[in-house]
């Protein structure tokens, strides 16, 4: 008996070696250029989208938005409501450390805390008008499974919605496959799935997203790309917060 | 009624489908019950009208947008209707063009230009009027005519506005200039407003420290003091205000401020003026302070509450509210305002004469 416990835990220990065993040249120098790749894959450097925007929770109707955005550099985003009609007109425009909403009814732009959630979303602000994760967050590559391998990211300062992110990521594809994102408490409080890749300027983007809430049970938010473009420039009036009500 | 209003609805959606335009309908409900304070105000206000207690009305709001081109029309209007009357109101709260080259855009027309960082009071902004309802203060915003030429850049941008001057006689123009510079996480705007009657001049930021989001405001205003009018408070007055947005999770937020009006009265002043047989020109209390809170639990309510001060005569109204916001195709509102020191104010024939209305307010969005 005590033989056979042995050798299970051998066995395992020798599986989990095998399974989390990192190559040597996943480095902190490789961890970080690969998170500048997971960078460029979701967000290319100058963009136009649109996507839709659905948030399911238990016992309640969804919740549907659509929005176009416009999007240049690491920080730099301006994101428009299409629809519904209760909300359509409002702006969010992310400028560095800057965060405004547009609502036409008010006629000039508001400051927002850029941790504030997205329009009842499991999303914050910055999910989604965040064009990047390298220039806030250190990376560190810790396990591997197969060609997946766990980015673990910490944030640099404490101006960011997230603390550490765990993502998993398809490293011949060099697409996130999964993250799992922690408060400042170390809680982790959601986790996002990405699918459906496709090869959009040259890269191979994850076009849909599924950001469950880990907090409320059952609440989770389905992001799904309708167009990416990528654009040779953006003028920068469109960053400017005294010109959101073009 | 119903007549005028499906004639309007239609009106617009033709329109809207003749010529391609975006646009969205905004049906409003509304009823309220009043109970009424007998002081001087209800007595001046019963000479007039008969105050009721139990109101209602119904509006439809239409925003309507073309663009051809670098060209833009951009137009919201409502029409309102009341029980037991023929005839509606109605408004255009701003019809203008805009045509864009690039950085550079140009508005032409009736439009909304609000100025300041203050979501209750702005004192460098005294081009646009005051919102209707101050407990609702992001509604009811009715545009000015002008020429409004902006140029966005890396070092200021620039916005020149020329407007004719209000009034029922041509009194010539206004001018003014805001300059805005975004520094660090600081929105910094310096304004200056030429106004026949009242020259502005100040400056307003809204800066991110990372707690809180500061609000502040500086304006001097010269008030003048010529003609038929006796003012106490005309010549060179400061005026400031001070606010601190706090977002203190994804769904509560505060927001506070502190409104120091130089060119207003003090309790004394305005006791004094009135006794004195003078006219006094009301430009408000000296000090104010407002607040307001914001909670939306699980997406499906919000409630709010806003309290608003007038720190001279100790006047005092609440505004709670409660909304069911849930389906973005409609939500309803349940609000109560409660003025809670109406009896010891002085203002006499300027008090408000209500002491508390329950509104029932019912949006459908199209």
């Amino acid at each position: 008996m005590k033989k056979l416990l042995l050798f299970t835990v051998v066995m395992l220990l020798a599986a989990g070696a095998g399974l989390f065993a990192l190559d040597a040249k996943f480095d902190k120098a490789y961890a970080e250029k690969l998170l500048k790749t997971v960078d460029k894959s979701l967000y290319p450097q100058i963009f136009k989208s649109s996507l839709t925007m659905t948030t399911f929770r238990n016992g309640r109707e969804p919740l549907a938005y659509k929005y176009e955005i416009y999007s240049k550099g690491a920080d730099k985003s301006l994101m428009k409501i299409v629809s519904p009609a209760r909300d359509k007109g409002k702006k969010i425009l992310l400028n560095g450390d800057n965060l405004w909403m547009y609502m036409p009814d008010v006629s000039r732009p508001i400051r927002l805390s850029r941790k504030q959630a997205f329009m009842g979303s499991t999303f914050s602000n910055e999910d989604l008008a965040s064009s990047g994760w390298a220039d806030n967050y250190n990376a560190e590559i810790t396990q591997q499974k197969g060609t997946l391998i766990l980015l673990v990211l910490s944030a640099k300062n404490r101006e960011v919605a997230y603390a550490k992110i765990e993502m998993w990521i398809d490293d011949n594809a060099k697409v996130p496959t999964e993250a799992v994102y922690f408060g400042l408490s170390g809680k982790a409080i959601k986790k996002m799935e990405f699918s459906n890749p496709q090869t959009i300027g040259g890269l191979v983007r994850p076009l849909d997203m599924k950001m469950v809430d880990l907090i409320e049970e059952g609440a989770y938010t389905e992001v799904k790309m309708l167009t990416m473009e990528e654009l040779q420039s953006v003028p920068e009036y469109m960053f400017d917060q005294s010109q959101m009500g073009r | 009624m119903k007549r005028i209003l499906s004639a309007g609805v239609l009106a617009a959606l033709v329109s809207s489908a003749a010529y391609g335009m975006d646009f969205n309908l905004v049906a409003l409900t509304d009823m309220t019950y009043t109970s009424y304070i007998k002081n001087d105000a209800y007595n001046i206000m019963a000479e007039h009208i008969t105050p009721q207690a139990a109101g209602a009305y119904e509006e439809l709001r239409l925003k309507a947008k073309q663009q051809v081109e670098q060209v833009k029309f951009d137009f919201v209007g409502w029409i309102k209707g009341y029980p037991g009357r023929e005839s509606v109101d109605y408004a255009i709260d701003s019809a203008y063009f805009s045509v864009e080259n690039g950085p550079f855009v140009l508005y032409a027309g009736k439009q909304r230009i609000k100025w300041g960082t203050g979501l209750f009071w702005n004192p460098v902004d005294s081009l646009q009027p005051n919102p209707l309802d101050i407990y609702r203060p992001t509604e009811d915003l009715e545009g000015i005519y002008a020429l409004r030429a902006e140029l966005s850049n890396d070092i200021v941008t620039p916005s020149l506005i020329i407007t004719p001057k209000p009034g029922a006689a041509y009194k010539g123009l206004d001018a003014a200039i805001q300059l805005y510079k975004l520094v660090g996480t600081c929105d910094i705007f310096l304004n200056y407003i030429y106004d026949t009657d009242i020259q502005n001049i100040g400056a307003a930021i809204s800066w991110d420290l990372g707690f809180f989001v500061l609000n502040c405001q500086a304006a001097l205003k010269q008030v003048p003091g010529s003609g038929e009018f006796k003012l106490a408070n005309r010549g060179f007055n400061s005026s400031y205000m001070a606010g601190l947005t706090r977002t203190i999770s994804n769904e509560l937020s505060v927001v506070a401020e502190y409104y120091r009006n130089s060119a207003g009265m003090s309790n004394n002043d305005y006791v004094a003026s009135v006794t004195s047989g003078t006219i006094p020109v009301f430009l408000g209390k000296k000090d104010y302070l407002a607040y307001t809170a914001s909670y939306t639990w699980n997406n499906l309510l919000s409630i709010s509450f806003t309290g608003l001060h007038g720190l001279d005569d100790g006047t005092s109204f609440l505004f709670p509210a409660i909304s069911y916001v849930e389906n973005t195709g409609y939500d309803a509102q349940l609000a109560l305002l409660q003025n809670i020191s109406a009896r010891g104010v002085k203002e006499g024939i300027d008090s408000a004469p209500i002491y508390s209305t329950v509104e029932l307010r019912i949006n459908a969005y199209f």
